[in-house]
């Protein structure tokens, strides 16, 4: 009869579902009416159930109660309730049958299905003041006959949830109804405070969410946790504020510690601006940012109360304990940091006298192998106002930032698990969404990738084509078959290309129309090894082989400076960031590296004597290394000029590149290898084979999205693309006969790349797709729509 | 061919090209100076750098017959010896795959 009761609550439970809690509540009502029930408590708030455990007692009635009223909203089966209550009248604990909350295992023989799911999701969240220890510790008495009564309550408590949440989408839009207006409003007001990773993508979650959890069921991905559980949260605070129900809650969070996950959702609600949020996930799961110890050293600092910071840093905190500092950290130094700031501070407010105090006693002492630094407090002094101050110590003043970045810097040298490093969510996002990145074999895309999926680009975007060969106008294709074409480089904004190579002219190319645009003439008849663009655009230098670099306009084309005294051949030439300096690499003993401006004076000859056959900057503008033709590389640091170290290689190298982050550069090599080295170790990092070398220069560089390739030309003609970061072979084609001398991958378009070799040609690289996208129809360049201008003469002689 | 620079030699005198001074030869490397070509003296070195080969052709010398090829100047194409490919005589035979740079094409570089 009970399962019939049983049977047709649950119905009524389910098509009561929209009606929200009331309609939850009153449906079990019905059925405690009509299973001729007294309920508990009078109105059923299960706090006060709650509040009184030790009043629940073990008799079977009220077992029989409790074991219903948790049948009803969970079981959807009517046999599965039958078996429950079955239970129950034949006496028995119901333990064994119930999944037993206080026990570790995950897997829990759940009589029904929709349990599980519940506690998972919704455990964490739906917890009630006490800490979780606390719970599970009284949970597991098991002889006890109120651990059941107790675990049915809180259970009860989390699936009577359930039907509000899981079961009711109505009640979540209730919900987010009754609260999107605060819930906006802050969200949006703390975001244009934030300028933190909380991006915009961030600021549509807590509606959205709000629905997914609930329409998820509770059974999470790591993606969706922290967002159902914040919706949860929110919505069973409002439901049932303390209700208990650690009973349900897993040790560990899908394998990672329950403590860290908690305590980092905690700080990243709390840097989103949810306040609120956080201080009841905080109340909830008793777990919190920081111990109180460390909060009030940050309050200490942050306010400026030094000398509560410093008790707190050596250890007199509130429990004795004070903060715990990170391995290798060092309390003076922190010391040190806090007594300064102090120091400047009264400074900052005129306080001459307390600013000379604390020099003398308290940043003396710490300072006493390290005079120079007193010197330099006692000159700030001599300031003649904030102002002064602030501009000569390079300090933002007690109102800005100053004391931010003072915290900051501490908190490095404080233990992690004590105070949380800044954004941790964030940085793990960035992590995983950047490892996702690097992983990618065929990278093409410069978008951020969503967090909701893992990134994967596919390879139908990834350019194997040709797309276009670069010609000039058919007048001159006669004299092509003689002139090789050595290095080929695009502008920094893209749209443009130069080439050079045995020729006597420099051409430059447009690379939307694939036309050629202007052709830099001046150079003698002994060919052009390398030409680099200035950042804007708007200088181009040339090295050549008669001994002489050049600086032209790239806009008008005519050589704006020539140095020719040289007495070898000039063989590379590098920018600065600034677009007024650049650095020359020649062969000549006497000159083998020298800084110009673009006035043409030699601002600067680098004396460490070596023949340099190929330099390349690193963008952060700190290393310039430079090749020799005897295989070694010199290492510079750029800003001082001084020489840092010199690597020997096995083979002789051909040509030298830097990532754009400054930290590996590419070597080529003649023993048909390039390494990837890293700049400040000195390690090979990757290899990549497959290419051949031989006695020519054969030009590799990186390329691509996220600058995941490495592109490298051949001397058997081909041009090779491998992944960087694990070195496997991504794409090879025959480009060129009978070498491929250079190769230049678009530095901002992630689907495309060009080519050069010996035949004089200058091919464009896309996808297959792209052809389509052409303006014009014609795929040839310069309008020539004559085939033989493409095969060459020699074809149609 | 593609890109390539001279290559350098390191001593304390080099033989180079008369015309465009590139690094042929180091003194040290001579290992005969007993030799005469068309232009007068002519040295025997072990290796030679920055020259291209021509054809090969036999040719009858104060010595015997040989097998040479004239070898040129990378940059400018000027002839600045030989090289021997096959020596026909069993005492000439020391020569093979050695160079001949005669005296008056060479300057010297430091």
């Amino acid at each position: 009869m009970l399962a019939v009761v049983a049977a047709t609550a649950c119905q009524q439970m389910h098509s009561n579902a929209p009606q929200g809690p009331a309609g939850a509540r009153l449906s079990l009502q019905q059925f405690t009416d009509q299973a001729n029930i007294r309920p508990l408590t009078s109105n059923s708030s299960i706090e006060q159930r709650e509040a009184a455990p030790g009043m629940v007692d073990s008799e079977a009635p009220q077992d029989l109660r409790l074991r219903e009223r948790q049948t009803i909203p969970r079981t959807k089966n009517a046999l599965a309730v039958a078996d429950q209550i079955s239970q129950i009248f034949s006496d028995q604990p119901a333990i064994p049958q119930l999944p037993d909350p206080p026990s570790s295992d995950t897997s829990r023989p759940v009589p029904s299905s929709s349990q599980q799911p519940v506690i998972s999701g919704v455990g964490p969240s739906s917890s009630n003041v006490r800490t979780a220890p606390q719970d599970i510790e009284r949970l597991s008495s098991p002889s006890h006959r109120l651990s059941p009564a107790q675990t049915l309550g809180r259970r009860q408590r989390s699936t009577f949830e359930e039907p509000e949440d899981g079961g009711g989408n109505a009640l979540a839009s209730e919900a987010d109804a009754s609260r999107p207006a605060t819930k906006r409003q802050r969200r949006d007001s703390m975001l244009t405070d934030h300028n933190n990773h909380a991006s915009s993508s961030h600021a549509s979650r807590p509606v959205t969410n709000g629905t997914h959890a609930v329409g998820n069921g509770f059974r999470d991905t790591a993606d969706s946790f922290g967002h159902s559980g914040t919706a949860a949260t929110m919505q069973n605070t409002t439901l049932n504020g303390s209700s208990n129900s650690a009973a349900g809650r897993l040790p560990d969070y899908f394998g990672h510690s329950r403590e860290e996950v908690t305590r980092i959702l905690i700080q990243a609600l709390d840097d989103l601006g949810y306040t609120e949020a956080a201080e009841k996930v905080a109340h909830e799961s008793g777990f919190s940012v920081e111990s109180g110890d460390v909060a009030a050293f940050r309050h200490a600092v942050l306010s400026g109360d030094w000398q509560r910071a410093e008790q707190l840093l050596c250890g007199s905190g509130s429990n004795g304990s004070g903060i715990v500092l990170a391995p290798g950290a060092d309390r003076t130094a922190m010391k040190f940091e806090l007594r300064q700031q102090k120091f400047l501070e009264h400074l900052e407010r005129g306080e001459k006298q307390k600013a000379l105090a604390v020099l003398r006693l308290e940043l003396t002492p710490i300072c006493h192998n390290r005079p120079q630094i007193i010197q330099a407090l006692s000159r700030y002094l001599m300031t003649s106002g904030p102002e002064d101050l602030r501009n000569k110590a390079n300090w933002d003043g007690a109102n800005g930032r100053s004391r931010h970045i003072l915290l900051s810097k501490l908190r490095e040298s404080i233990s992690p698990s004590s105070m949380l490093p800044e954004h941790r969510l964030a940085v793990l996002l960035d992590c995983v969404k950047q490892s996702q990145i690097d992983n990618c074999l065929y990278h093409t895309s410069n978008e951020q990738p969503s967090l909701y999926v893992d990134h994967f680009c596919d390879r139908s975007r990834f350019p194997t084509e040709v797309l276009v060969e670069l010609s000039k106008p058919a007048s001159e294709a006669t004299s092509r078959q003689a002139e090789e074409v050595w290095q080929i480089r695009f502008s920094p904004d893209g749209k443009r290309l130069a080439s050079c190579g045995t020729e006597k002219a420099i051409n430059i190319w447009d690379v939307e129309r694939f036309t050629l645009v202007t052709q830099l003439e001046g150079h003698a008849k002994a060919g052009i090894g390398d030409v680099a663009w200035s950042p804007d655009g708007k200088y181009l230098v040339s090295c050549g082989f008669d001994r002489s670099w050049k600086l032209w306009d790239t806009n008008t084309g005519e050589c704006l400076k020539v140095a020719d005294t040289f007495e070898e051949p000039v063989s590379s030439c590098v920018w600065t960031d600034d677009g007024q300096t650049f650095v020359t690499g020649s062969l000549d003993k006497a000159k083998p590296l020298c800084t110009w401006d673009i006035q043409g004076n030699c601002l600067h000859t680098w004396t460490k004597s070596h023949r340099t056959c190929d330099i390349a900057l690193s963008p952060d503008q700190h290393w310039l290394v430079a090749m020799t033709e005897q295989k070694q590389l010199h290492v510079y640091n750029f800003a001082t000029r001084s020489h840092v170290y010199e690597l020997s290689l096995t083979n002789r190298p051909t040509s030298i590149s830097i990532s754009a982050d400054s930290r590996h550069m590419l070597v080529n090599k003649t023993d048909h290898e390039a390494v990837l080295i890293d700049i400040e170790t000195r390690e090979t990092v990757q290899k990549y084979t497959g290419q051949k070398g031989g006695q020519y220069t054969i030009r590799s560089d990186f390329g691509g999205a996220n600058e995941n390739f490495v592109i490298c030309g051949s001397d058997d003609g081909h041009v090779f693309v491998w992944h960087k970061i694990t070195g496997t072979l991504v794409h090879e084609a025959e480009a060129h006969q009978p070498r491929c001398n250079a190769v230049a991958w678009h530095p901002t378009d992630p689907c495309m790349f060009a080519t050069c070799g010996d035949d004089n040609r200058v091919k464009i690289w896309s996808y297959k797709d792209r052809a389509k996208m052409l303006p014009g129809t014609s795929r040839q360049s310069n309008g020539v729509s004559d085939i033989r201008s493409l095969l060459g003469p020699e074809m149609w002689a | 061919m593609g890109l390539a620079y001279n290559t350098y030699l390191n001593s304390s005198r080099i033989y180079g090209c008369k015309g465009c001074k590139t690094h042929l030869a180091n003194h040290d490397d001579i290992i005969s100076r007993n030799f005469r070509g068309q232009h007068g003296k002519a040295y025997l070195f072990n290796t030679v750098v920055n020259v291209e080969a021509g054809e090969p052709a036999e040719r009858t010398m104060t010595t015997g017959r040989h097998v040479v090829r004239d070898i040129s100047c990378r940059i400018c194409s000027e002839i600045v010896g030989w090289k021997y490919d096959k020596a026909y005589e069993s005492t000439e035979r020391y020569k093979e795959g050695k160079f001949i740079l005669e005296a008056e094409l060479l300057c010297t570089v430091n």
